[in-house]
């Protein structure tokens, strides 16, 4: 059985079954191809999450590339600022020394066109160093906004945010409604299914 | 007349009144300096004062581990560190800096991230320069670069040698070397350059 891989954060993560079936993009995809996943994202990484989750072995890789403000500790933990600011409007404050020093870091040393063009870069080097010797499908979707076009792989243009009606009461997995979630793993489909007829394979 | 520009951190920082390789370097090239290094400086400061118009650059490439901020602005954890044990009052950009360095830093990331850094930087900057670029490890060599000329001598072992022979830094001169070590850097980057 083919092997498919989702590398990103929340918009490709594991979602639970409900009655035993998931209505995840990823799933239904997953089904319409006739493969087995190897692995998700993981809410809120940064994109060395991404790089680090990559599976050479992989017959297809969905790459969800998230924003390029996300600070990436460890394979535990990655940090952003809304998540920490989320924390103080709720909780009242952050307690652990990692979201401090987090918050601390955002606030005084974090250069955000910086950060977008070391993104752009780490990017490039993914492309050019890794991806070019990839034997699978590689499909790019940016998550928020599209900082690099990819040079292996096929890249989307509309970035998975816009894609979502941010109707929060129906949205069921992966940020989208159900309806979305059914749309966006046919979108994936036909253009793998178009690669495919394209590159006779 | 020519240009060269030093793209780096404390080893190639502007040393006035001082004959540092880098003056020596500029008039035996007989090339105006149009930029020098930063004291304390992260890698991203040298990729920001590339200039593709210089004549010759000769990038300092410092070690990964340094946070840059903004073009004033780089962080060492060892000044950081030094600072906080010294009991110095440490402002709130450099209080955030320690809690960086002691809770989020990653060192095996900061490498690769150079890496990748000077990744593209090689690629999609340098591939089209048509000066001469000349690169010199500070502390390691990290990356060999496809355009330019790579130098094997790491400048921080230079420093050491001296350290170690005389327990202290009395005999630094300018950038960290003495001053024997400033005309022997010029000579050697010169006859690379002319070579």
């Amino acid at each position: 059985m083919k092997t498919i891989n989702f590398c990103g954060d929340s918009f490709c993560q594991l979602e639970p079954k409900v009655s035993n079936r998931s209505l995840s993009w990823t799933t239904l995809l997953a089904d319409k191809l006739n493969t087995s996943i190897i692995g998700w994202g993981r809410p809120g990484v940064a994109c060395e999450h991404v790089f680090k989750s990559y599976d050479e072995q992989a017959d297809y890789t969905i790459f969800c590339w998230t924003d390029p403000n996300r600070l990436y500790v460890n394979s535990k933990y990655s940090v952003m600022i809304g998540d920490l600011t989320e924390d103080i409007r709720i909780k009242g404050g952050i307690k652990a020394d990692k979201d401090k020093a987090a918050y601390a870091y955002y606030k005084y040393l974090h250069n955000i066109p910086v950060a977008k063009q070391r993104y752009i870069r780490e990017l490039y080097w993914f492309d050019n160093t890794i991806l070019n010797n990839y034997k699978g499908v590689a499909i790019h979707l940016p998550c928020f906004d599209t900082y690099y076009t990819f040079s292996n792989g096929i890249n989307t243009n509309t970035p998975l945010d816009d894609m979502r009606s941010k109707d929060l009461k129906n949205e069921l997995n992966n940020h989208f409604t159900k309806q979305e979630n059914v749309r966006l793993a046919d979108k994936i489909y036909s253009i793998i299914k178009e690669h495919h007829e394209k590159t006779n394979t | 007349m020519k240009t060269i520009n030093f793209c780096g951190d404390s080893f190639c920082k502007e040393e006035a009144g001082k004959a540092a390789w880098t003056y020596l370097l500029s008039d035996m090239l007989q090339a105006t300096i149009i930029g020098f290094g930063q004291g304390g400086s992260a890698h991203e400061h040298a990729i920001k004062s590339f200039d593709e118009q210089a004549d010759y650059t000769i990038f300092c490439w410092t070690e990964p581990h340094r946070l840059y901020v903004n073009d004033r602005y780089s962080i060492n954890f060892s000044t950081i560190e030094y600072n906080y044990k010294l009991d110095k009052k440490l402002n709130q950009r450099d209080t955030a800096a320690y809690a960086y360095y002691r809770c989020l830093h990653n060192s095996k990331l900061d490498i690769d991230r150079q890496t990748r850094d000077l990744y593209w930087f090689d690629n999609v900057v340098l591939s089209r320069y048509s000066g001469v670029a000349i690169h010199i490890p500070c502390f390691d060599t990290i990356y060999q670069f496809t355009n330019g000329i790579n130098i094997k001598d790491i400048l921080g072992h230079k420093r050491l040698v001296h350290k170690l022979q005389n327990g202290d830094k009395s005999t630094e001169y300018a950038n960290h070397l003495t001053e024997q070590q400033n005309f022997e850097l010029a000579d050697k980057i010169y006859n690379i350059i002319k070579g």
